[in-house]
């Protein structure tokens, strides 16, 4: 109850305020935009957020992940193209509904809809992310060090497919985290004598140059996308009876999107489709389904408007970030020197309760700005692609300066963009690298610490049984990700 | 059975990942403890990484060889692909030459003119028409940005030769 008064407190809040409706405002550009996705938007923001408060700071990157989402399916229905991954699921219908020149009235279910999922998101977010905060809260380091490697063990999810390249990628991204000086003796690592490395790499560079550099890097050399006709759309809300037959969908959403936002690596697009799926299946006119359908529209924008708020849950409570955008708004908490996870509700509780509150008004937010943005957007949309490439890379260079004034860190970003095209080139996932960097610090200091407790005995991992659990778990997610890709791998040679 | 150009693809990533780890290794293995050095070191830590990164790469490597499908296709639409790839490599390539040569310019043209000559390089490498409206939109972006970042958020650009 004192969490729900706290976060109904920070409504009033008018930086709050406007932190949620700018950040909404991006997200629906930026997802509007094909190949620009929430994290993308996200992570272009990122640099900016560097002289915020605290707070303001993690409402705007969550606001434009609430954005994004909706942003993402006013493509998918107006020209066929999802502006985001988790849009896909959107097109079929969403399409087929905008050809039968009902393109408003598919906006606005889609709208609704994420404005639904979005809010029972948010409510199973304030009641499991505390709860499960406090159990972490009697952590001892072997137990934090074994937290690392169940964190570290969610990268076969994270793998598209093969266990092998997620497994190097999450390597790569734990030698990055080694660049510096050492935590527990000071020594200088892989540094090369520069002293611009012995603070280490920030994970902010590393995401800023996976994510927004290597995208415009190939978009760059990728055919410019379908011009939008404005005629064509004017958003129309459902009526009451519409409403009614949208419950149903958007409940199945609300609990598909609910599994897949907690589980690490799982992600709006999955729910997005398993949504899409069950909804279909449990319709009563599921011959309707790819026709033109709105419960096909309804269930999966609210499975990932749902994502939205559930992918903060391993987050917050343990400091796991399970998808690309939950990385992003992780970059913004360690920018301000907040490290998620069951400590922040001791030291900063005012920014997670800030957080609940500005998710809140971002989904109001969505709402609101939905109604009178069609037009920016399809303006946007229809600007020639290379401009809008230009500026984005001029935005984000300028923004990467702006954090320490420094030019180094401007060749590191485009070094590491470089990188992440060739890693997409050869089909190696970056996620798992940027969770190698986020918890590579976490692994090898409590690591180290506890062996300092125990006199170097490495059985203190096993007798800590919140560490022995935790590892037991990790080694159980790593057996049922191998058994997932050998079953995979045969099914393929077979059939 | 033939080889497809996936198996080919993670046998070269494989081997150059374990070359890579080698010298990482190499690297990790020279790393001098302090005085203040625990049990495990200042290169504990990332030789065992460099260690697993070695045999993960070379378990990729091992599995491309017995990873085998369909042979490739040989067909007039395979080649066009490989030649939009291509070209794509060659633009990605000549964007990133552009960036380089903008973080170079930064300190001595001054922002405004850096990111005026960025935004017009990029439309003009993406093949947008060398029009008196692109060099407008270019200026405009550097001057709209510097307004952005200098007068709004109070974070001092560089002002190059011009401006200082």
């Amino acid at each position: 109850m004192d969490h729900l008064l706290q976060t109904i407190s920070n409504l009033a809040s008018f930086w709050l305020i406007l932190a949620a409706f700018a950040g909404v405002l991006w997200g629906i550009l930026g997802g509007a935009l094909p190949g620009i996705s929430p994290s993308i938007a996200m992570a272009l923001l990122l640099p900016f957020t560097v002289g915020m408060d605290p707070t303001s700071a993690i409402v705007l990157l969550a606001s434009v992940y609430v954005g994004a989402e909706y942003g993402g399916s006013i493509p998918a229905i107006l020209i066929r193209t999802p502006g985001t991954n988790s849009a896909a699921a959107t097109v079929v219908d969403g399409y087929a509904m905008a050809q039968q020149g009902r393109a408003g009235e598919a906006l606005g279910i889609s709208l609704m809809s994420g404005l639904w999922g979005g809010l029972a998101g948010l409510l199973v977010l304030i009641l499991a992310t505390e709860s499960l905060a406090k159990v972490a809260l009697a952590f001892t380091p072997a137990a934090y060090f074994s937290l690392g490697i169940l964190g570290l063990s969610v990268i076969a999810g994270l793998s598209g497919g093969s266990l092998l390249k997620g497994l190097m990628a999450a390597l790569l991204g734990l030698m990055i985290a080694c660049v510096g000086t050492d935590p527990m003796s000071g020594v200088p690592r892989f540094t090369f004598g520069s002293a611009d490395l012995l603070g280490g790499v920030k994970p902010i560079l590393i995401m800023v140059g996976l994510f927004a550099v290597t995208e415009m890097l190939v978009q760059i050399g990728e055919p410019a996308w379908v011009k939008v006709v404005k005629s064509e759309a004017r958003l129309k809300l459902p009526n009451w009876a519409m409403s009614k037959r949208l419950f149903k969908p958007q409940a199945i959403g609300a609990v598909i999107g609910t599994i897949e936002g907690v589980t690490p690596g799982a992600g709006g697009t999955i729910a997005a489709f398993m949504a899409y799926s069950e909804a279909k299946r449990w319709s009563k006119h599921p011959e309707e389904f790819g026709k033109g359908s709105p419960e096909g529209i309804a269930a999966p924008e609210s499975a990932n408007n749902v994502v939205t708020a559930t992918a903060l849950v391993p987050l917050l409570s343990l400091g796991i970030p399970g998808s690309n955008s939950a990385a992003i708004l992780l970059g913004g908490f360690l920018i301000h020197g907040l490290q998620p996870g069951p400590m922040l509700f001791v030291k900063a509780p005012e920014v997670i309760y800030g957080l609940y509150g500005g998710l809140f008004i971002a989904n109001i937010a969505m709402l609101l700005i939905g109604m009178v943005i069609l037009s920016p957007c399809i303006w946007l949309v229809n600007r020639p692609k290379p401009y809008l490439i230009a500026v984005i890379l001029a935005l984000v260079m300028s923004g990467v300066y702006a954090i320490h004034e420094s030019l180094f860190e401007l060749f590191l970003v485009i070094g590491v963009g470089v990188l992440g095209y060739f890693m997409r080139l050869l089909s190696v996932p970056v996620l798992p690298m940027v969770l190698g960097v986020v918890l590579g610090y976490m692994v090898e200091s409590n690591y180290r610490r506890s062996l300092l407790i125990s006199d170097g005995d490495p059985m203190i991992f096993l007798t800590d049984k919140v560490s022995l659990t935790l590892l037991i778990l990790a080694l159980a997610l790593t057996a049922y990700s191998l058994w997932k890709e050998i079953r995979a791998a045969r099914e393929k040679q077979l059939g | 059975m033939s080889d497809t150009a996936g198996s080919r693809k993670d046998r070269l990533l494989g081997i150059l990942v374990a070359l890579f780890s080698l010298a990482y290794i190499g690297y990790a293995a020279s790393i001098e403890d302090s005085m203040l050095a625990d049990s495990v070191g200042a290169g504990g830590v990332p030789l065992a990484i460099g260690i697993a990164l070695l045999i993960a790469a070379a378990a990729l490597a091992v599995k491309s060889f017995w990873v085998k499908g369909a042979a490739p296709g040989s067909g007039e639409g395979e080649e066009t692909e490989q030649a939009e790839h291509s070209s794509g490599h060659v633009v990605a390539a000549c964007l990133v030459a552009l960036l380089i040569i903008y973080v170079a310019l930064l300190p001595v043209a001054g922002y405004i003119v850096s990111v005026s000559l960025l935004v017009f390089a990029i439309a003009a490498l993406a093949k947008t028409p060398v029009t008196p409206r692109l060099i407008v939109s270019a200026a405009l972006s550097g001057i709209l940005l510097w307004v952005l970042f200098e007068l709004a958020l109070g974070i001092h650009m560089p002002g190059g030769i011009f401006l200082s």
